[in-house]
């Protein structure tokens, strides 16, 4: 029965998609889906167990097995969805260390009991495929975790590697290489979380070249500006409004990237982010209840399946049913 | 790729599902002929070689497991039915079953044949875990277990002979006591690797869940068969377990091109 509620829930979730009832912050995502699961599963196995007489055999303590793993396995969701919490934070790569971080729910922040700062940040790509695109290689990022006394700990993230410290587990989500890609619009800057690092208002380019050399002296003077005159930009997403004709795209070969748009007086403002990467940080009490869960289950499922005795039915045994692949 | 390998391609898969089906209608004749179910073994012995070789192909191009796209990952899944049937032959006695497991592999190689092959070999960083040819290769001994209960299941509705319809019930629970556990290990370690990739062990995913509802079918049947009064429906829901499996594998990626698992197509 448990089985079949479950079957049904998931199945009208896999149709509603994203705007479920039961996805997002809906249902399956709240701390009561795991509780009425918990509850009922609970039920219902301990009323087996006053019901029915286990055995010691292979196949009945597989059997046992596989119940109290996905028991343990709900009891590590519970405690995950009763007990965790989740967070973001985005560091700028060599910006000041930080030890805010905050919670994905409501935004609101969390200090930790220790700074962190992004050193590094690192990618590889493939080479360019027919359209251009370059698709992520290889990523990582080198994190320093400052403690109050001043000492220091040095960690790296990157794809399929996580850091754990002080029940905190760290997990390498978004970066942003300080690069544009060319004739993108300004959805380019959705990558950035919307951070703002600087800005810079100038009259012409020349006049920002200049202001933003300034700023970053060291970096390479190979400069890429991409601009459209009005009615000459052929965007290829093709939903470029045509009264924001005169909007300019600059992308520097290195770092930082500049999206600058002019306005009606003809100044140009320019936005300048650098090198920064998201990091989602997670607290998960049940995280080793679950993949206890997990590995219990398994061992039920092949104990029960596996090492049963064969039924051999009537017409099994080596008779004229004998045929090719025998 | 260059068209004339994609050509070749075509046809090497063409050439493997036209052994397999040849296997697979000899096969019949071969329970009363021996010398015809010899042959019916070569043939199939055959396709397996063509098979491999297009595993072997992609293997060499990519430089690693061809699990990458759904044209690599059916390739590898073909491959796996003739090394599963010796399992299931000397093993658990079930050399009976032999056309089914010719079957399968014989519709999959026709599909092949009408997909463009794809050989690109740019792993996504989410891929690049340990846990990437566990979690496909797990799932592709329960897919290709999947296969031929639904094929047995199929049949045995037709057969009207008692003794016939028990054995070949007692093959389908045979089948999925073999794709149990795999499809319950192949779902939790991808729980696992997505909880160190996207943080979290589950996130109700269009392809999670139907994988989840596949699972539930199959652990339907086995609750609907170990009572005596729901054992005559327990059937049925091998027949939508494996929808459940063509829904996950294939469809999903045709439904929600915004799933997490999009590259896997």
């Amino acid at each position: 029965m448990l089985v079949g509620i479950l079957l049904v829930v998931a199945t009208v979730a896999s149709f509603e998609g994203d705007s479920s009832l039961f996805t997002g912050t809906g249902t399956l995502a709240s701390q009561w889906f795991p509780i009425a699961l918990l509850g009922v599963y609970a039920l219902v196995q301990i009323g087996c167990l006053a019901l029915y007489r286990f055995g010691h055999s292979v196949y009945k303590i597989g059997f046992a097995l596989l119940h109290l793993g996905i028991l343990i396995m709900l009891v590590g969701f519970l405690a995950g969805a009763i007990g965790g919490e989740r967070y973001f934070q985005t560091y700028v790569i060599g910006g000041s260390p930080d030890n805010v971080i905050y919670r994905e729910d409501d935004s609101s922040a969390y200090p930790i009991d220790c700074y962190v700062t992004a050193t590094d940040f690192k990618l590889e790509r493939y080479d360019p495929d027919e359209s251009g695109n370059q698709a992520d290689k290889y990523y990582r990022v080198d994190l320093i975790f400052i403690e109050p006394s001043g000492e220091q700990e040095s960690a790296y993230l990157e794809m399929n590697r996580t850091y754990r410290r002080e029940g905190l587990k760290y997990y390498l989500m978004g970066y942003n290489e300080g690069k544009t890609t060319t004739g993108q619009d300004g959805q380019t800057y959705s990558l950035l979380n919307g951070t703002l690092v600087q800005s810079y208002d100038a009259q012409n380019y020349a006049d920002l070249y200049e202001k933003v050399l300034a700023d970053y002296p060291d970096t390479a003077l190979d400069w890429r500006f991409f601009n459209w005159e009005q009615g000459a930009y052929s965007s290829s997403s093709g939903s470029r409004d045509e009264n924001d004709s005169w909007k300019y795209y600059a992308a520097y070969s290195d770092y930082p990237c500049y999206g600058h748009v002019s306005d009606d007086n003809g100044r140009i403002h320019v936005q300048v982010y650098p090198k920064l990467v998201t990091l989602l940080i997670k607290r998960d009490p049940g995280e080793y209840a679950v993949l206890a869960g997990m590995g219990l289950t398994v061992a039920g499922t092949v104990m029960t399946c596996l090492f049963r005795k064969r039924k051999r039915g009537p017409a099994d045994g080596e008779s004229e049913r004998k045929g090719a692949g025998e | 790729m260059n068209t004339t390998v994609q050509t070749v391609l075509k046809l090497v898969a063409l050439a493997g599902a036209v052994l397999y089906y040849a296997a697979f209608a000899l096969s019949f004749r071969g329970k009363k002929n021996k010398r015809i179910g010899l042959i019916s073994n070569l043939l199939w012995a055959g396709g397996f070689a063509v098979n491999l070789g297009l595993v072997a192909y992609h293997f060499v191009i990519n430089g690693y497991v061809p699990f990458i796209t759904i044209y690599q990952v059916l390739t590898f899944l073909s491959f796996c039915y003739l090394p599963i049937f010796l399992y299931m032959r000397f093993v658990r006695g079930a050399g009976w079953m032999s056309p089914y497991f010719m079957l399968m592999p014989a519709v999959i190689m026709t599909g092949l044949f009408f997909m463009t092959p794809s050989v690109v070999w740019e792993r996504a960083p989410a891929l690049q875990s340990v846990w990437f040819v566990p979690h496909i290769f797990i799932y592709m001994v329960a897919y290709t277990m999947a296969g031929v209960a639904f094929l047995i299941c199929l049949q045995s509705f037709f057969v009207k002979k008692r003794q016939d319809k028990e054995r070949m019930q007692e093959g389908v629970y045979d089948c999925v006591c073999l794709l149990y556990p795999f499809m319950t290990a192949g779902m939790f370690i991808g729980a696992i690797w997505a909880n160190e990739v996207w943080g979290g062990f589950w996130s109700w995913d269009f392809k999670e869940i139907w994988a989840l509802i596949t699972w539930l079918l199959f652990t339907l049947y086995l609750h609907f068969r170990r009572e005596e009064k729901l054992r005559k429906i327990a059937p049925i829901f091998v027949i939508l377990g494996f929808l459940g499996v063509f829904v996950t594998m294939v469809l999903v990626n045709f439904i929600s091109a915004d799933s997490m698992h999009s590259y896997a197509f």
